[in-house]
């Protein structure tokens, strides 16, 4: 009798360690089947974000108005320091805004004679951050409006600030934001002085790495670095970030916004549709894996898109023709 | 007989330990919004999931335990399944040292949950590198491990006390 139970007790020990591993198993397929990026898993993965959404956004609620209690105590604290400093910037910004006034009619004239291409039309829609990445693997954010409000996958996220990254998974009234620190986003950039082109690489962390930069560029600490619109899928003139560090081939970037603390974002949406398809542009600029080898490289590429060669041998060739 | 107490017993257990796990989930995802957490939130679930086994190991089936990796991973944006295997592993783990650990001081619980986290840890950065290709940022999964481990001894404390209130209102052991 006593045996029997004994072996009864190892029988369902065995079948329980077998279903563990089985499911396991299921665990590490299913892995691998997302990094295929099969279609089905991403509806899938749509459909069950749109159905957690409520829930996370219910739970933010409580968390959003403790940090915000917290931050406020905080900014009490340092408000009279901050009032002396704002008098301040407040002399500096009205001298600059005359400057800026100035620079911006010189700008549209510019522009009137040197045919530079504004990038198309696109409408800021507000959203709200419901969730923030709690864990290093994916830096991606969730926000509360989707395809009611016409978000397409591709879409620019910014702030009053500057970029913050992509969308990349669109739900009824959810969307997916691949921030421009995650590890898979690669943001086509020029350098705001010298208008040097270059790639930023997320980290999965707090900063961005600068790649692909000509071997003749200058950069600067504290450069502004700006969304080039190389590629078709950002629009241009997007600040990015500023530069950090150099150490040699090593440039990193601050990202302008203060990502830690998103709370509101604005989508801009394209009115027209872009005439080519996006999914493509994505998947090459958005691949899970990096391939060294395909790399697409900026280098050469001024800022109108066109090589700095090309250039070169038309000269070359109107002075022969001259 | 009609009703199994026993069975209503473990049935309610599991579903208490299903909703612990999945608030723990959420408000993970809304810690994320606290600046100091960026992206390496302490994993409330990893401590409540551990406990969990180690005291009331019915209450913790493996299928509603891969759904919650799945919603987790839902909202996070990570693979799917990277959650839900990082907690079957805790639950193997758990399994495993079960024997030795109910009988065990609270500081051995802790101890021997510190090691799993290591371990863990390599298992993210194996993972990781694999899916990504690119070193993993180090700093911030040591933030969320050690966050994690320095938490560990709260939710202990909270889980026994919790035990004995029951125990004193006339629960069983």
């Amino acid at each position: 009798m006593a045996r029997a139970q004994g072996d009864r007790k190892r029988g369902r020990k065995k079948s329980g360690v077998t279903s563990h591993v089985l499911i396991f198993l299921l665990c590490i397929s299913l892995m691998t089947l997302g990094k295929a990026d099969i279609s089905a898993m991403n509806s899938l993965r749509t459909i069950m974000t749109g159905l957690t959404m409520p829930i996370a956004d219910v739970v933010a609620v409580p968390i959003r108005a403790i940090t915000s209690m917290v931050e406020s105590a905080q900014a009490a604290a340092k408000l009279r320091e901050e009032n002396l400093k704002l008098r301040e910037d407040v002399k500096r910004l009205s001298r600059w805004r005359l400057q800026a006034e100035l620079l911006q009619s010189e700008n549209r004239q510019l522009r009137s004679v040197s045919g530079v291409i504004v990038p198309d039309a696109t409408t800021p829609v507000s959203a709200r951050v419901i969730a923030i990445n709690a864990d290093s693997f994916a830096h991606v954010v969730m926000i509360n409006i989707g395809r009611d409000k016409g978000i397409r996958r591709g879409n620019a996220v910014t702030t009053t600030d500057g970029l913050v990254g992509m969308i990349i998974d669109v739900g009824a009234k959810h969307s997916q934001v691949l921030l421009l620190t995650d590890i898979n986003a690669m943001i086509p950039v020029i350098l705001s002085s010298s208008s040097w082109p270059a790639t930023t690489v997320g980290q999965n962390t707090t900063t961005l790495k600068l790649r692909f930069l000509p071997a003749e560029a200058t950069v600067k600490v504290d450069e502004l670095v700006q969304t080039s619109g190389h590629g078709g899928v950002l629009p241009a003139g997007i600040p990015v970030g500023r530069i950090r560090n150099i150490n040699g081939d090593l440039i990193t970037i601050d990202p302008i916004v203060d990502l830690k603390r998103l709370s509101f974002v604005s989508v801009l949406v394209t009115d027209e549709d872009p005439g080519f398809s996006t999914k493509e542009l994505l998947d090459q600029a958005y691949s899970p894996l990096p391939q060294e080898e395909d790399g697409f490289s900026l280098q050469g590429l001024n800022a109108l898109g066109q090589r700095e060669d090309s250039d070169v041998t038309q000269n070359d060739g109107q002075q022969d023709g001259n | 007989m009609l009703f199994d107490r026993k069975a209503d017993q473990i049935l309610f257990q599991q579903v208490f330990a299903f909703v612990l796990l999945m608030l723990a989930v959420f408000v993970e995802s809304g810690l994320g919004l606290v600046p100091s957490f960026y992206g390496s939130v302490p994993k409330i679930s990893f401590c409540l999931l551990f406990l969990i086994a180690l005291n009331r190991p019915a209450a913790v089936p493996l299928y509603p335990v891969l759904l919650v990796g799945l919603i987790y991973d839902t909202v996070q944006g990570s693979p799917f399944g990277y959650t839900s295997s990082l907690y079957l592993i805790i639950l193997g783990v758990v399994e495993w040292r079960r024997p030795f650990l109910i009988i065990a001081d609270p500081s051995v619980i802790w101890s021997e949950f510190v090691i799993m986290l290591v371990g863990l840890m390599v298992y993210i950065f194996a993972v990781f590198m694999i899916f990504h290709g690119a070193w993993p940022p180090f700093a911030e999964i040591l933030f969320q491990i050690g966050f994690t481990a320095l938490l560990f001894p709260i939710f202990n404390w909270m889980i026994s006390f919790g035990r004995q209130v029951g125990l004193y209102l006339g629960g069983e052991q």
